[in-house]
């Protein structure tokens, strides 16, 4: 699987991270106002070289008086570069200048509607229609191979295609943002029309969500439909696995960190919004259920023993293990937190989702939690003997593992242990995920010992590293470090 | 005669053929889903899927099609889904080989490139006409299209009257058709994926009708997430700023600039209409042209649209849309305004943007 980052800003290189990234998508989709300067493409395919990515030139859809800019966009790349096209307008050229045409996501006829994912298509016939799309057709097919296109953009639609593709067309996967439609008529959000003033854009594209009671079943007036509406486009949010990708030809997939319309619009992404998730999926989450992980708990025993032999922290030598002051960082639903509070730790848990701990409440309504983001921690220097991080970790976005590390280490106290529970690597697991989102709904960034190491170095050192079978099929690293500062 | 411009009239009835004519109609288009093939043919057989915007049998449609073409007027008929599934692609070739059978059928409507190569192949003497669900916004576009054998496009409802002008000027061996009158959709169509099922599945009706239904949160560039400062059904204003103040959009106080541009044929959206709605809208577009070829013209001699089309640019605009407006307003409740207009970019009033048009304008 190539994965892919698409942005239409450089502000968005941020969203970078080395290993996890094949391939860089630079420019937008469905705006011609968001075409990339000369200069700026420059430096994408400077940014890439330098990278060792990929690069591809997304176009987006186009009217006369913008086809001259992306023209000469075109004429900048090298012969063989290529380019994603969302207006058919391009084609031509893009051949003409020995460039790789892809075909676009506005290009692609398949039905993108919000309301399909909460919906109960209960004939069989409309549901087999909704995962058709014009790439079911044989003529639709031939149209593609005769130009040249051999790979065709694909929305994360909830309901799935049904496709058996030739062995030459190969497909990307985008997420988590559907596209439902364009329009221009941008002004609900931003008040005017300035984006069709003078051929210039002077809004910034605002968002709008939009939740809808649509009836999934007869008589139901819950609101079960949401979608978002920003600059241009209209589009949800559908950031589960396909369960089914037979046939697709997929070997790309397409992360966007942002709605793809302007650099200002807020991100939507799931891990940029922990308690959306929460509050949208209740305890339908992976990590929802009510369990304690024993293996952290036996773990906890452990480094509660080894760090009670610490000779360079004797003024802590002594504790014992329930005089022992925990922090559980994005402890969730309390399930680890209830489980070391029974065995009478001192523990404080932590979380960015207030659904979460909403849940955590209701199980113990005594318990000490925080709203706190890992980042900016409400607590003083050395307040803790001991941090757990059981799935949190894996989830930051890898440019922040250096602030997380900063943070985590101001706390322990001299001779305090941290357990960190994550993924490794996804080369590391034991079968290759199918896509973006590996085995569990939510994207995650996997983690090995030397990267672990160099990050918490010098004052904290790997104790232990065990790899251990969670629930299914699902593989986590537990990784135990001790502080050996001295008092 | 035709002049300046042809009025394209919605038909869904045989009915209808006649009195539009009698009101001015010059062509027409239609859909065509017949009851006694329901449940074989596809569960979208247009973008107007409910069958009351369709003709109902293969035999009323023939019989639209003598009257069209004994009154010589040209007749579209419009298989304009996005896509066709393969084994709804062969039940639509079936149904128009029967049609084509018959004198009078002049094009067919498409936007599924699936079946426009599959019709260029087979029949290469139709009328090919790319529906706006194509998304023809530029010359590029157009030369793709005219490859696949397309003669005629229909514009999206989002182009400027620049961005039209300058296409069309760009692509003069291409006949255009922009919209008028009636409905005017916010979204541009061919790239709108919302399932328009209201007939075969009443759960997934149009948005604009479930929008209503919805609250909406602004989160804004600069607001924080989950920090509305709008959780309400959408107002009245912003419905109407966005979707139209349905169901009466007009634009035909443009229409010497779509001629100037070179647009020669004008599309009245609507065939969801009734026959009295359908021709009004046609009276309407034919009197304003009336009043152009008065304002440009006004003795009728021989000649004399050549002679109107080169007194276009010496158009005295703001005249001719008074003229235009004071008739909108006696066929139709309610002042104009930019909501619903099909073509509303600043500068409003208008009379800017005309100047602005024709200091672009090259003569045809």
């Amino acid at each position: 699987m190539e994965h892919v980052l698409h942005i239409s800003a450089l502000d968005d290189l941020r969203h970078f991270y080395g290993r996890r990234f094949d391939r860089l998508y630079f420019g937008a989709e469905f705006c011609p106002w968001t075409l990339p300067s000369p200069d700026h493409l420059k430096q994408a395919l400077a940014f890439c070289a330098r990278h060792g990515l990929d690069f591809s030139l997304v176009t987006p859809t186009l009217t006369e008086p913008h086809l001259g800019t992306a023209l000469a966009l075109m004429e900048e790349l090298p012969a063989g570069t290529e380019v994603v096209l969302n207006d058919w307008g391009l084609l031509e050229a893009a051949s003409a200048l020995g460039l790789v045409p892809v075909l676009g996501r506005a290009l692609l006829k398949v039905k993108r509607d919000p309301r399909i994912g909460s919906a109960d298509l209960e004939s069989v016939d409309f549901a087999r229609y909704l995962r058709s799309s014009s790439l079911n057709q044989a003529a639709f097919l031939g149209f593609l191979k005769d130009r040249g296109i051999v790979r065709a953009e694909l929305d994360n639609v909830p309901q799935g295609y049904e496709l058996k593709l030739p062995p030459w067309l190969h497909t990307s996967l985008y997420y988590p943002y559907v596209f439902t439609s364009v329009t221009r008529r941008c002004s609900l959000m931003n008040g005017d029309r300035g984006a069709l003033a003078d051929g210039s854009c002077r809004d910034r594209c605002g968002l709008e969500v939009v939740r809808a009671a649509l009836p999934a079943r007869r008589g139901d007036r819950r609101e079960n439909t949401e979608y978002f509406m920003a600059g241009p486009l209209i589009f949800f949010v559908n950031d589960r696995q396909p369960q089914e990708t037979d046939g697709w030809n997929l070997d790309r997939a397409v992360f966007q960190p942002r709605p793809p319309v302007q650099a200002t619009t807020p991100s939507l992404c799931p891990f940029e919004d922990w308690n959306a998730v929460y509050e949208r999926r209740g305890r339908d989450v992976q990590w929802g259920h009510d369990d304690p992980d024993e293996t952290l708990l036996g773990l906890l025993r452990e480094a509660s023993r080894s760090s009670s032999n610490v000779a360079a922290s004797p003024s802590r030598s002594q504790q014992s293990i329930d005089a022992s002051r925990i922090l559980d960082l994005g402890c969730g639903n309390g399930r680890n937190a209830v489980a070391m509070r029974a065995l009478g730790l001192d523990v404080i848990g932590i979380d960015l989702a207030r659904a979460a701990l909403r849940q955590y409440r209701l199980r113990a309504s005594d318990a000490p939690v925080l709203h706190a983001n890992v980042l900016k921690l409400p607590f003083g220097p050395s307040s803790f003997d001991g941090v757990v991080d059981s799935g949190c970790f894996h989830a930051l976005l890898p440019s922040l593992r250096h602030d997380y590390a900063s943070e985590v280490q101001r706390l322990l106290a001299p001779g305090a242990w941290l357990l960190i529970v994550a993924r490794q690597h996804q080369a590391q697991r034991s079968r290759e995920a199918p896509v973006f989102f590996a085995e569990t709904v939510l994207p995650e960034w996997g983690v090995g010992p030397e990267e672990l190491s160099a990050l918490f170095a010098p004052d904290l050192s790997l104790q232990m590293v065990r790899d251990q079978q969670g629930r299914g099929e699902e593989s986590f690293t537990y990784y135990l470090f001790k502080d050996s500062r001295s008092s | 005669m035709t002049l300046l411009f042809t009025i394209n009239a919605p038909l869904s009835r045989a009915v209808e053929v006649e009195p539009l004519v009698a009101a001015g109609a010059d062509s027409f288009y239609a859909g065509i889903f017949p009851s006694e093939r329901i449940g074989e043919l596809p569960m979208i057989i247009n973008r107007r899927n409910h069958p009351e915007n369709n003709f109902r049998s293969v035999a009323e449609f023939r019989a639209a099609l003598a009257i069209s073409h004994r009154l010589k007027r040209d007749l579209f008929v419009a298989f304009n889904e996005h896509f066709y599934p393969p084994e709804a692609l062969s039940l639509i070739l079936e149904l128009l080989e029967e049609l084509l059978g018959e004198p009078g059928l002049t094009g067919v409507i498409v936007t599924d490139i699936g079946l426009l190569i599959e019709l260029g192949r087979r029949y290469p003497q139709l009328v090919l006409v790319a529906s706006t669900g194509c998304v023809i916004q530029n010359s590029g576009a157009a030369s793709l299209f005219t490859e696949l054998g397309v003669k005629r496009a229909v514009l999206p409802r989002s182009m400027t009257l620049n961005e039209i002008h300058l296409l069309v000027q760009a692509r003069p061996d291409m006949s255009f058709e922009c919209f008028v009158l009636n409905d005017r959709c916010p979204n541009v169509d061919g790239l709108c994926h919302f399932v328009h099922a209201d007939f075969t599945e009443r759960r997934f009706p149009t948005q604009c009708r479930f929008v209503r239904l919805a609250n909406t949160h602004s989160l804004g560039p600069d607001s924080p997430r989950h920090s509305p400062r709008r959780a309400s059904p959408l107002s009245d204003g912003d419905f109407s700023r966005f979707f139209g103040s349905e169901p009466h959009a007009c634009g035909a106080c443009y229409l010497p600039i779509l001629i100037r541009a070179g647009v020669g044929n004008m599309k009245i959206v609507g065939r969801d209409r009734s026959l009295d709605e359908k021709e009004r809208a046609v009276r309407f577009l034919a009197e304003a042209r009336t009043f152009l070829m008065d304002c440009l013209a006004p003795h009728g001699d021989a000649g004399s649209e050549q002679v109107a089309r080169s007194r276009l640019d010496s158009l005295d605009f703001r005249a001719f849309q008074k003229r235009v407006k004071a008739l909108r307003r006696s066929l139709y409740a309610g002042a104009c305004s930019p909501d619903l207009c099909y073509y509303p970019e600043p500068p409003w009033p208008p009379s800017r943007r005309a100047s602005h048009v024709s200091s672009r304008s090259r003569t045809k």
